[in-house]
């Protein structure tokens, strides 16, 4: 009996040390209060850092596309140009991924249901307390994503998710 | 800090002259700094957790010794007054007391690991549970997982065990058990070392022997020759097929198992041969993990020559003590009386041997795989066992046949196979869908397309002739290492020495798969 | 065997391995023939000496000025030490070396690159830096430039970054191992193909941040104290250009224009001016709006130079017996590899 209160008091004080000192991982300070960004278009869902092979065979022709190679011939930046939307498309030897997508229309909405025409009043709701805002603009971050609402009289006139540009 | 970085070589190259250049009383000194400074470059925290083995082991040791010298001076003091049977039963409560003391060290180590290593593993186990009564999901905390933890905590608790059974005697200088359970070259992936091996070569002064340091020189370069020219290559082909398995079915599932076996073994002796190579180029010897493994006829010839001193610590710590205890003892008796002494007297042994393998499993990672893939290992070794009779039978009808050197081939291949057929659970993670491409080796036919197929993986022709070249040097050197050792020899040809040295360090430099343009990789092991 | 002959042994051994691994390194560093951006800098020194005007930044000023123009029609000694995707800092240090080898009367600094405010590409980073010869500005640049996936270690011996090339070798590997030809023309990298520009561009994409990188902006500060400690005019510029992936935003021209207003210096903003110097998009482009080939290059070199000599006084140096037989030889150079790629 003494020899099984031993051992129970020697593994819980080994539980509490392992998982007070340090145990947890640091996670970084993540403001993600607008969680992970997409969009849903022609029932695919677009996510900045996604591959885009399988994305663009999924989607049908875009009505345009530009091309434009890095100097040094390293990659390529393609634009696609869709109906409610333009995806821009980093391409290089590691392979080609989304980078930016931009809606043009209200036919497309993000992963929160927040489209072009929206009210300011309504990113928050959905979005929660903006984290960076000069007026003209709302933009909230995860991790290195960004959800960029321009704003006009009250309004959302224009919806961007990117990366972080450095 | 990888074995395989810049840091780290700039870090050997200041050791080995200042490890020398010191006055010899310090030399035991410089290690330890130089091992806590190793270990700082995983995290200051990681330290925290280490710091605690060593305390709670001096602390749990010295107790133990101080209750074994209590106990001698007691009898001593006493002995007229006691009589036989008093000092038998003194001595045997005694040995109880030291026994709930080594407990107690056991246990709050073993819980350390078991917490930071299997919480997230039995978390999720609790949670498909409570999935399935609908009662949601618990977070899994994201705990800190040491680097090198399973490997300084059963090398330290092999330490308290053996200061237990009065193997080895207990550390009175604190500074000193540090060092043991942090030196760093066997931090990342062993060998686990036993206290009365290596504890007096950290200690003991060293003078400088050239020829030792140039054997331990061309020990690592050998290492870094297997680790960055074979392994690393053939990872990259390895990071392919795992990163979609159901596309890769049929014949690439053995090409896989083949690559994995090459790989894994290139990657493990490479960075042991590191490791053994460090050692002696300080003036220390320790003990070889690996003993040409592919060339074992059986299952278990295969463990008594892969990763060695893990083999030994679980047969030492668990498979003995385990077959001994006294509730083993009273199965063991029951079920002769139930079973009959045939089976009876196997009852105990392969409980034993279950559990060892189970727990075997378990060290090498939180998971289901590697659970069943110690599992799978024993049942092997078992039903080989139980076959004995069988080829005991075959031996005596073919004695030429069975004692030939095209059946010692058949039986290396079959086990090679065999071992790399299991070990496939480590790539695959996922016991069913292990299970499924285990299947599809019999059920999909594409070996046709193997050959185009094999260079889509992100490797080209000129790296499979590079793997295959390399396989080829590894094979040549083991079998030229077992007549007669090959750097001993080497040593009387300096010429021929430098020729061979300098070849194999331009293969490194030129050949390894390490920097940008690879995918940089861990020792497989480092996780443990 | 006694000691002394082990250490005989020793030392020739390392030696034959040192020659053995210096042959290797120069077989597996890039030669850039095939995508030559990644040569340039490296060109710089066997005509550095003798320049009124450097041009640094990135491919739009290695793609817009032509040297061999400037001193046809002007009498203007120039060198384009520019290369792919060059960052500003990379710009800075090229310049402080610069300075070691000669003392222009101007720096002229093309400001797209003050977009990029952190360090961007390894391969990027390896075309402007491995043509630098070794000295502290190098140093000092590799610093600043690396990514977290590089090491110092790989700028000092190249063999540890590139041997995976070992592989990949092609003729041009053994035939321009120890010695290789100009790519460029006094850093001129001639393009002489037409793709013309399908339909003018209105805008480029949204960004998230509109403000140039404080940390760029202090190294354009640091490289105007540069130019001032040695008596070099900073001259800013902006190459014109119509893509939507290089937009020059409207943001970014405030900025610029506000500190060369504080700063007093020139800032030439060639994108609309584009119609004034001739340049059409139809004709004068090799990468459909991007960059400007040779024959627009040409055109905004004639129009820049012009500036140059009436604005900062950039003097005519074709009375110069010396400097005219050294540009004699460029221009001769300049005008037999346009005939050879128009051909092409």
């Amino acid at each position: 009996m003494k020899r099984s209160w031993m051992a129970v008091f020697a593994l819980g004080l080994a539980v509490i040390l392992s998982l007070s000192l340090f145990g947890c991982r640091k996670t970084e300070d993540n403001e993600a209060s607008g969680g992970h960004f997409s969009v849903q278009y022609k029932g695919v869902t677009l996510e900045i850092g996604q591959p885009a092979e399988e994305v663009l065979k999924a989607l049908s022709d875009p009505v345009s596309k530009k091309e434009i190679g890095d100097c040094g011939g390293l990659g390529a930046q393609v634009r696609y140009d869709y109906s409610s939307l333009i995806l821009y498309v980093l391409e290089s030897k590691d392979g080609a991924v989304i980078d930016q997508i931009t809606l043009t229309d209200d036919l497309v909405a993000t992963e929160k249901g927040i489209c072009i025409g929206d009210s300011q009043d309504k990113v928050k709701e959905a979005y929660g307390n903006v984290i960076q805002s000069d007026g003209s603009r709302l933009v909230y971050t995860s991790g290195d994503n960004q959800l960029i609402f321009e704003i006009k009289d009250g309004k959302v006139s224009g919806i961007d998710l990117m990366q972080i540009t450095q | 800090m990888r074995f395989t970085s810049y840091e780290f070589l700039g870090f050997l190259v200041l050791l080995f002259p200042l490890y020398y250049l010191v006055p010899k009383k310090w030399q035991w000194g410089v290690l330890l700094a130089a091992s806590y400074l190793f270990y700082a470059f995983a995290g200051w925290d990681c330290i925290l957790f280490i710091l605690l083995t060593t305390l709670s082991s001096y602390g749990v040791a010295c107790w133990i010794g101080w209750r074994a010298s209590a106990e001698e001076t007691y009898l001593a003091c006493h002995r007229e007054e006691m009589d036989k049977e008093r000092r038998k039963a003194y001595k045997a409560k005694e040995k109880k007391r030291r026994f709930h003391i080594l407990l107690l060290g056991l246990v709050f180590n073993f819980g350390i690991l078991a917490v930071l290593k299997y919480t997230g593993f039995a978390m999720s186990g609790f949670n498909q549970i409570l999935n399935v009564i609908g009662q949601g999901t618990l977070e899994i905390p994201d705990l800190l997982l040491p680097m090198g933890i399973s490997f300084y905590t059963f090398q330290t608790m092999g330490y308290l065990i053996d200061v237990y059974r009065a193997k080895t005697k207990v550390e009175r200088n604190p500074a000193r058990l540090a060092l043991f359970t942090a030196f760093f070259p066997q931090l990342v992936q062993g060998p686990i070392s036993r206290h009365s091996d290596l504890a007096e070569q950290l200690y003991m002064p060293h003078s400088f022997d050239r020829k030792e340091f140039i054997f331990g020189l061309q020990r690592i370069l050998w290492g870094y020759f297997k680790k960055l020219v074979i392994a690393d290559r053939i990872l990259i082909a390895m990071k392919t097929l795992l990163a979609d398995p159901e596309e890769y079915r049929g014949g690439y599932v053995v090409m896989l198992i083949l690559l994995y076996s090459v790989e894994i073994y290139a990657d493990f002796t490479g960075g042991i041969d590191i490791t053994i190579g460090i050692a002696q180029a300080l003036g220390m010897k320790l003990r070889e993990n690996f003993n040409r493994p592919f060339s074992s006829h059986s299952t278990k010839e295969y463990w008594n020559r892969w990763h060695i001193t893990m083999g030994s610590w679980f047969t030492d710590y668990v498979f003995y003590p385990l077959s001994v205890c006294k509730p083993m003892m009273k199965l063991s008796k029951w079920s002769r009386a139930h079973l009959g002494n045939s089976l009876g007297k196997r009852v105990p042994v392969y409980l034993a041997t279950t559990v060892t393998w189970f727990l075997t499993g378990l060290w090498h990672g939180a998971g289901a795989n590697f659970i069943v893939w110690g599992l799978l290992n024993c049942l092997v070794i078992l039903v080989s066992q139980e076959l004995e009779p069988l080829y005991a039978r075959f031996r005596r009808r073919f004695p030429n046949l069975s004692s030939s050197n095209g059946y010692g081939k058949f039986m290396a291949v079959r086990t090679f196979l065999l071992m790399g057929l299991i070990r496939s659970l480590d790539c695959y993670r996922n016991v069913g869908t292990t299970f499924r491409l285990w299947g599809s080796m019999l059920t999909v036919w594409n070996w046709g397309e193997l050959p185009k197929g094999m260079l889509r993986l992100g490797l080209g022709v000129a790296d499979y002739v590079i793997i295959l070249g390399g396989c080829l040097i590894m094979a040549s050197v083991s079998v030229m290492s077992a007549k007669r050792g090959l750097r001993e020899r080497l040593y009387q040809h300096p010429v021929l020495s430098w020729v061979l040295c300098g070849g194999l360090l331009i293969a490194v430099l030129l050949l390894g798969a390490y920097g940008i343009g690879y995918d940089a990789s861990q020792f497989i092991y480092d996780q443990f | 065997m006694n000691l002394k002959k082990r250490i005989l042994i020793a030392v020739c051994a390392i030696l034959v391995i040192t020659l053995i691994l210096s042959f290797l390194q120069l077989l597996v560093v890039p030669k850039y023939r095939s995508n030559p951006e990644g040569a340039m800098i490296g060109e710089y020194y066997d005509q550095a000496g003798g320049h009124d005007v450097i041009f640094v930044g990135d491919c739009e000023v290695y793609e817009s000025i032509v040297p061999a123009t400037l001193w046809e029609e002007y009498g203007i000694s120039s060198y384009v030490r520019g290369s792919a995707q060059q960052l500003v800092w990379q710009s800075y240090y090229l310049l402080e070396e610069t300075f070691r080898y000669e003392k222009p009367r101007a720096v002229v600094f093309n400001v797209l690159a003050l977009k990029y405010g952190t360090p961007q590409s390894e391969a990027f980073n390896r075309m402007t830096l491995d043509g630098m010869k070794w000295s502290t500005s190098k140093w000092k640049a590799i610093q600043a430039s690396m990514t977290e996936e590089e090491h110092f270690l790989d700028y000092v011996f190249p063999l540890l970054r590139f041997h995976s090339r070992i592989t990949q070798l092609t003729a041009e590997d053994f035939q321009y191992a120890f010695d290789a030809p100009a790519v460029s023309q006094s850093g001129y990298l001639m393009q002489t193909n037409i793709v013309p520009m399908t339909e003018a561009e209105e805008e480029g994409r949204t960004l998230s941040d509109y403000t140039l990188p404080e940390s760029a902006m202090n190294y354009l500060e640091q490289m105007r104290l540069l130019c001032e400690k040695n008596g070099a005019e900073l001259i800013l510029m902006k190459a014109p250009t119509n893509s939507w992936a290089y937009w020059w935003y409207e943001e970014w021209e405030e900025q610029i224009c506000t500190y060369a207003e504080e700063k007093n210096l020139s800032y030439y903003n060639f994108i609309p001016l584009c119609e004034e110097i001739g340049i059409d998009w139809n004709t004068d482009t090799y990468d459909a709006g991007v960059h400007l080939n040779v024959y627009g290059a040409e055109k905004l070199s004639r129009y820049f130079g012009a500036l140059l000599q009436s604005a900062h006084h950039i003097p005519d140096r074709r009375s110069e017996a010396e400097t005219s037989a050294r540009w004699q030889e460029r221009m001769d150079a300049y005008r037999k590899q346009k005939i050879q790629l128009e051909k092409e």
